[in-house]
């Protein structure tokens, strides 16, 4: 039995540990992004992004954006992307098979006809059927790529192989992008110096519940779905405390699927995006990374801008959610996977020794630790052995640490963006962050279990997203319109 | 109830509540009075009378704490008068919302009603507090804490109220930064508002007529306060970038009259990159080279915005027929970035780039790369010859771009130049530049050339930019290109005719 409490012993000090060291992890988290918030935004104060509106010195850029099944909002999304301010650029829109009429009510809202197309497919990708452009001036930006259905990362590479521009933006049909977002994004390639600049990712936020008028974000308003608003939360932690710290240090390793930016030729030379992976987004930035490093390409940044750029409706039911967490988890253990031989690797550098180490330990291993950390606790229940203080302790410094830190991010979403004007926003964020480490953290803490489980089951399927939409806010806003 | 008060209790909660009001009295009020009175400025008056509300509720609570602690104890005793209470306060709040009187209410009645809730919910929190004996439980519970938990763990009940400690300040920072802000702008948009109309009469005075007594006292009032001019000087200055002719004019006129040299000088030798970013648009926007061998200094300045700033304002201020000498002279790498800004800075406001033939001479190859931009946006034909020097340059970027500029001169001769340098062994992107310029030329020597070289050539990009290229010198039908009798190229020609919409 001695021995038995001796492991007890062990377990209870590699636990300890591991929550020190996740801690620890998330105070120089915190530490760094503010301080590469503090410098973008005394920055920014002081830039027009407007000049590059005009320069045909900028780069050229193709936005990409695969579509499956969206006939409701194809065509306010593809008038959306067309109204983006930049000088230089197509938008490409891949048909990715759909079954319902995508490609029917783009051709007719926007005069398309076929034309004949050859593209040497530097990249793998499912059979194109089509090309089509409009014979009408106002859309020659656009190209509408008709493919088999090969899913979202087949998609984009059709659309890269037929993009002709320097720069690819890969974004979600369906987000929100602000007018001046790809002004933005643009802006790190123009100012790279010694160091290339390969990719360049935005924030993503949460529509929901949001003001949309035809394709733009009218007012801002917080989700009154609960599971929603903590999305809010999490977003905000994810992208201002999270990402921005690890591109102060130029170890992001993720730009969100939704709304990214990269160096074409660069794309094409690492292969395109993984078929064979669900998370295709972090994979080709991992990939692209270890290019660099392999190939001895030179200093290399991944940028990120904190700027609300890129506005997306966010699951609002437990199904829906349950499945988005169970794919990304799936895509986090696949891209670790696959890049095995970059942990601890001193010849990756940063990416080697930091990066995808800390996302193997506390992001793929934190739901085992939790739940392991569960089935422990409930035999030391079993066997008489709980210290009861220690416990109450311990949970009383971790529910107000991740209070705290939740109040960071949205303490750093004020004092720089401030999206959320109304006080009953700020108030409800403050609300749901009281509440969020007792509930909705044990769900998320379930679903990267059953992620890992269905990893290991062999599952590859991308779950179906049903999506509110925003058409019904927007008739909603044009009846008021007239009603007033 | 309130007897049963412990002592400790009541003065924790006085002194927390003291505390905060203080905290938010002291640095929204008080210290921006004393700095306003000291710069003179008349807008001090509104945060002095917030201050002396603020005080006046802290006197309040200062000599009669005891009695409306008790008061407002009871007050949250009786839960029917607190609902009326809070029903009445929510529609008075929608009335004023309704009527717009937020716009004279939100400065500093934000502050007082923040306090308020403050008040309130520490009394509520105090009724709780006694209710339950939380306070005393807790400050039990962290002694029992301390002493019960072993060896180094006895540090989680001091995390624990230092997590405690960091939320309330944590919170506290949220709610100032809102009233901040709320200030800032009440008190710019005040400013402006007093004083709009006079400067509307002096920027669109017709025919330099005399002012009116108002205008003219509005301009001795914003020259007499740095804080005035520092708004209104922000505000013209963001008006001249969209304004150009006579009006720019009177802005600079009138930034004149007030002296505002002086302020740019403060600005530009601050040690503060954002402040000297300031001092340089006004320096540049005055047109005022006194300070241009220091603002020559900033170009190489670690902080790239400023660099920017200082390389617009270098070329707003050097002579006229070579704005652009001063490059020739930078070490550092030229980011696209840069370059951009100042090609639009010359598109904008319609400038001449004058002379830039350093540029294309200087060993700094990011310079080289903007002079050949310029040489090509701005049409510098006078340099082709040095353009033709470029082609031969080291760096393959150079020479691309080099080639490209002889596309935008069009110049036939050059088109004979191209073809003799033409070699497989170039980089692709070189050859690509060629058979592009080739076609902007549109020569018609190079026909027989692209077309032998389209017959063999294998790389897709180079035969997607020779058949282009063809098309453009002599356009066909792709029909007609059959007699080529190569399946890819009749693609090709089909593909160019068909996507050309």
């Amino acid at each position: 039995m001695e021995e038995l409490y001796a492991i007890f012993g062990i377990i209870d000090s590699i636990l300890f540990g591991y929550g020190i060291a996740t801690f620890i992890s998330y105070i120089i988290l915190a530490f760094l992004s503010s301080l590469a918030l503090f410098f973008y935004i005394r920055k920014n104060r002081f830039i027009d992004y407007s000049v590059i509106l005009s320069s045909d010195i900028a780069p050229s850029v193709s936005v990409i954006a695969p579509a499956y099944n969206e006939e409701k909002s194809i065509v306010d999304n593809a008038r959306s992307l067309m109204s983006l301010q930049y000088l230089n650029i197509e938008i490409i829109i891949v048909n990715d098979g759909s079954k319902d009429n995508t490609l029917q009510r783009l051709i007719d809202n926007f005069q398309l006809k076929k034309i004949v197309y050859i593209s040497n497919y530097k990249i793998e990708c499912k059979d194109i059927r089509g090309i089509y452009k409009s014979e009408n001036k106002a859309f020659q930006k656009l190209i509408v790529i008709d493919k088999e259905n090969g899913g979202k990362a087949d998609a984009l590479n059709a659309g890269i192989n037929i993009s002709s521009n320097d720069l690819i933006t890969c974004i979600d049909v369906d987000c929100i992008i602000e007018q001046d977002a790809i002004l933005k994004m643009v802006k790190p390639f123009l100012e790279e110096t010694d160091k290339r600049v390969i990719a360049s990712g935005g924030v993503v936020r949460v529509a929901n519940n949001c003001d949309v008028g035809i394709g733009r974000i009218n007012t801002v308003r917080f989700p009154n779905k609960l599971i929603a608003g903590f999305q809010v939360l999490e977003y905000l932690r994810a992208f201002i405390l999270g990402r921005m710290a690890w591109s102060r240090i130029n170890g992001l390793l993720l730009i969100s699927g939704a709304f990214g930016m990269f160096r074409k030729d660069l794309v094409i030379k690492v292969g395109g995006y993984d078929h064979n992976t669900v998370g295709e987004d972090m994979e080709l930035v991992v990939r692209m990374r270890k290019y660099m490093h392999d190939n001895n390409l030179g200093k290399y940044i991944v940028s990120f801008i904190p700027d609300p750029l890129c506005w997306t409706e966010v699951p609002e039911t437990f199904k829906v959610l349950g499945r988005q967490r169970n794919r990304w988890t799936r895509g986090t253990i696949e891209t670790l996977a696959i890049h095995k031989e970059l942990l601890f690797n001193p010849k990756y550098g940063l990416l080697g020794m930091v990066s995808y180490p800390y996302w193997l330990f506390f992001e793929w291993l934190a739901p085992y630790v939790e739940v392991f950390g569960l089935f422990y606790f409930f035999v030391l229940i079993y066997l008489h052995k709980v210290n009861w203080i220690f416990f109450f302790s311990l949970l009383g410094f971790v529910y107000t640490f991740a209070f705290m830190f939740t109040l960071f991010s949205i303490l750093f979403e004020e004092v720089t963006f401030n999206a959320y004007k109304r006080k009953l926003d700020i108030l409800k964020m403050i609300g749901l962050a009281l509440i969020e480490p007792l509930f909705y953290h044990l769900f998320i803490m379930w679903w990267a279990a059953k992620g890992n489980i269905s990893y290991f089951k062999g599952e590859k399927a991308w779950g179906k997203m049903d999506r509110t939409g925003f058409s019904t806010q927007q008739t909603k806003i044009v009846e008021s319109e007239i009603t007033l | 109830m309130v007897a049963s008060l412990s002592t400790y209790v009541f003065i924790y909660w006085i002194a927390t509540i003291l505390a905060i009001g203080l905290q938010f009295s002291l640095v929204s009020t008080i210290g921006p009075t004393v700095v306003l009175y000291f710069q003179r400025n008349p807008q001090f008056r509104i945060y002095l009378k917030t201050t002396i509300i603020s005080l006046f509720v802290f006197g309040l609570f200062y000599f009669f704490g005891h009695k409306i602690i008790t008061a407002l104890v009871f007050l949250a005793n009786d839960y029917r008068q607190v609902t009326i209470a809070a029903i009445i306060a929510f529609f008075s709040l929608r009335y004023v919302k309704r009527n717009n009187y937020f716009d004279y209410l939100s400065a500093f009645g934000s502050i007082i009603l923040l306090l308020w809730i403050l008040v309130f919910l520490s009394i509520v929190i105090i009724h709780i507090s006694i209710h339950f004996q939380l306070v005393n439980a807790g400050v039990q519970l962290f002694k029992f804490l301390t002493e019960e938990l072993p060896g180094t763990f006895k540090m989680l009940p001091y995390l624990i109220v230092g997590s405690f400690g960091m939320i309330f300040i944590l919170l506290n920072i949220i709610n100032f930064y809102r009233i901040k802000k709320i200030i800032t702008e009440f008190i710019n948009d005040k400013v402006l508002a007093s004083s709009q109309d006079s400067i509307i009469e002096l920027i669109y005075n017709e025919n330099n007529q005399v002012l009116s007594n108002q205008a003219e006292k509005t301009l001795l009032l914003v020259k007499r306060y740095r804080f005035s001019r520092t708004i209104f000087t922000d505000e013209l200055l963001r008006m001249q970038e969209i304004i150009f002719g006579d009006i720019n004019e009177r802005i600079n006129n009138i930034l004149n009259l007030w002296d505002i040299d002086h302020d740019a000088a403060y600005y530009l030798y601050h040690s503060k990159w954002h402040y000297k970013i300031k001092g340089l648009r006004i320096y540049a926007q005055l047109e005022n080279k006194s300070e241009i061998e220091y603002i020559a200094t900033l170009m190489e300045h670690k902080n790239k915005v400023l660099q920017i700033e200082a390389q617009i304002a270098l070329a707003r201020l050097s002579d006229d027929e070579h704005p652009l000498e001063y490059l020739k002279d930078l070490h550092e790498k030229m980011t696209l970035w840069e370059q951009v800004n100042l090609i639009h800075y010359f598109t904008r406001f319609n400038k001449s780039v004058g002379d830039i033939s350093s540029l294309l001479s200087t060993t700094n190859a990011s310079v080289t790369f903007f002079g050949l931009r310029c040489a090509a946006i701005f049409n510098q034909y006078e340099h082709y010859n040095q353009i033709i020097k470029l082609t031969q340059y080291d760096d393959v970027l150079i020479q691309d771009t080099a080639y490209d500029t002889l596309a935008q001169y069009q110049e036939p001769a050059s088109a004979q130049y191209i073809l003799n340098r033409f070699k497989s062994e170039l980089p692709i992107s070189t050859r690509v530049s060629m058979i592009k310029a080739l076609g902007h030329i549109g020569n018609i020597v190079a026909l027989p050339f692209l077309k032998d070289l389209l017959l063999f050539e294998v790389e897709y990009q180079l035969s997607i930019e020779l058949f282009k290229t063809i098309i453009q010198i002599q356009p066909v039908k792709y029909e007609k290109c059959e007699s080529v009798g190569d399946m890819k190229i009749l693609l090709i020609a089909e593909y160019i005719n068909e996507s050309k919409f």
